[in-house]
């Protein structure tokens, strides 16, 4: 049967699965912190229909041969870390990383690491996720605080109704050699896997840690006329792929109908 | 019998070589530093068809990602892979758990002194290829190129392997590498529909002309051959 019958088959799976991407991405336009995802393709491998170098039946050598690809898949679909534009709050526990660092958090018995600041109190008067998830190393707030203070390189101060300070402690921040390896769990959270590396762990200002900034928080990185561009593009792409299958299957119907 | 349906077949099979390349062109139309195959025919064979891999430049697309490198020149990056070295064009990297450069299969990109290492901070890739890493220069990631292209097969993942022997290897002189930009591939979709659409209608008239000739047979066979 016609390969090209399958190569296009590929094309139409890897498009769909661009487009799931883009989706996901224009889903989470307004996710603080949020990371977008993109989708990398490579050629299938070679079937070799004629080897270079061979001889014809006249004797002659081939000086090219014929190698017809198979198709296309996807290699990976990866995080790109790139900062995100920081929108200002009023929230004095919002907090934006600038730089290639993560906070970390506990969930469910289980250390997670995170881009998104946007930190809440809970009944306990701990620092939290919106989710509940407890920031690492755990920080109280005390009861008479009134303004909580956080510099850039992660202490915080809580000042009380006198106006006296009081050091609750530093925020610290964690990096990985290669933070595209980090499992996605969903929520905002990440998880480290042998692919990402070990977390190292550093308060914010030290090398490659980036620093913190107090009442921003990281708006989501998607570019969305980029994301419509490349959608454009992955719809054309599964669209001219489809009518190579219709053209396969118009062929094959010739060849049904050469014998009467 | 008839010899000119033979000739019909070898010209049908041709036709459909040509459909499935067009169509791995097609699937491949996202693929990052993909160069489109294209049958021809070689003369001096008798027609013989034959495959020739387009190297032409393809567009640059801007990612805004430190580790995407692009060449905007000849020549193709060196892959250290467990099968032996292997040459790309796509140049979307990542960075491996040890901190190593390396391509989307986790395959070691070369560099002049081997493996090349961009652990931590902002990672920056001159022109020519010079990869600094917090405002230390680390290595240079390695282009090559070769005397005849058309020894390179394709071998799937983006990758070529070279048949030829190493004296064809050279250094380029103008290495133009662009950081956080990626190579598309240099399939162009309308080309492509075309030469569907044309290749489709040869394939039609082929088999057109083989019912012609089963029919021309038909009438020798059954009406020539019968006795009134």
């Amino acid at each position: 049967m016609l390969r090209g019958l399958w190569s296009a088959a590929s094309g139409m799976a890897a498009q769909k699965m661009n487009i799931d991407v883009i989706a996901n991405n224009l889903a989470n336009v307004n996710t603080a912190g949020f990371k977008k995802s993109r989708t990398d393709f490579q050629d299938l491998m070679y079937q070799t229909v004629n080897q270079a170098g061979s001889e014809t039946s006249t004797g002659e050598q081939i000086p090219v041969g014929i190698q017809v690809g198979m198709g296309t898949m996807p290699v990976g679909v990866h995080k790109e870390f790139m900062q995100g534009d920081f929108q200002q709050t009023t929230n004095e526990l919002d907090l934006a990383i600038e730089g290639k660092g993560f906070f970390k958090v506990l969930g469910n018995e289980e250390e997670f690491y995170t881009r998104s600041g946007n930190f809440k109190i809970d009944a306990n008067r701990n620092v939290v996720t919106p989710n509940g998830d407890k920031l690492q190393p755990e920080m109280t707030i005390p009861a008479e605080t009134v303004t909580i203070k956080i510099d850039s390189d992660g202490t915080v101060t809580a000042f009380d109704t006198e106006g006296v300070g009081a050091a609750l402690g530093t925020i610290e921040l964690y990096s990985f050699p290669n933070p595209a390896g980090l499992f996605s769990r969903g929520h905002n959270l990440y998880r480290s896997t042998d692919a990402s590396g070990e977390a190292v762990n550093g308060t914010p200002g030290s090398e490659g840690m980036g620093t913190v900034v107090q009442g921003f928080v990281e708006m989501s990185n998607v570019d969305v006329v980029k994301e419509m561009v490349d959608m454009i593009m992955a719809q054309r792409a599964y669209e001219i792929n489809s009518k190579a299958i219709k053209t396969a299957d118009e062929m094959l119907a010739i060849v049904n109908n050469i014998s009467r | 019998m008839i010899s000119g349906i033979y000739n019909l077949i070898d010209g049908s099979m041709t036709q459909k070589l040509r459909f499935e390349t067009i169509a791995n062109n097609m699937a491949n139309s996202n693929t990052n530093g993909f160069k489109k195959d294209i049958i021809s025919f070689y003369e001096a064979l008798g027609m013989q068809s034959i495959s020739n891999t387009d190297f032409s430049q393809g567009p640059l697309k801007y990612t805004g990602n430190e580790l995407d490198v692009a060449l905007s020149s000849k020549g193709f990056f060196k892959i250290e892979t467990p099968n032996g070295l292997r040459y790309t064009r796509d140049g979307a990297f990542s960075i491996n758990a040890q901190g190593i450069l390396v391509t989307g299969n986790g395959d070691t990109v070369l560099g002049e002194n081997g493996p090349i290492t961009v652990e931590g901070g902002e990672v920056y890739i001159g022109r020519d290829g010079q990869v600094v890493v917090n405002n230390e220069s680390v290595d240079k990631i390695l282009v090559v190129d070769f005397d005849e292209p058309k020894l390179l097969r394709k071998e799937g993942g983006s990758y070529y392997s070279y048949q030829g022997e190493n004296k064809g290897i050279s250094a380029p002189p103008d290495v133009e590498i662009q950081q956080k930009y990626s190579e598309s591939s240099n399939v162009n979709p309308t080309q492509e529909m075309i030469k569907m659409i044309e290749t489709y209608r040869a394939f039609e008239s082929v088999e057109k002309a083989i019912q012609s000739i089963d029919t021309l047979t038909g009438t020798m066979v059954n009406d020539y051959g019968s006795v009134p």
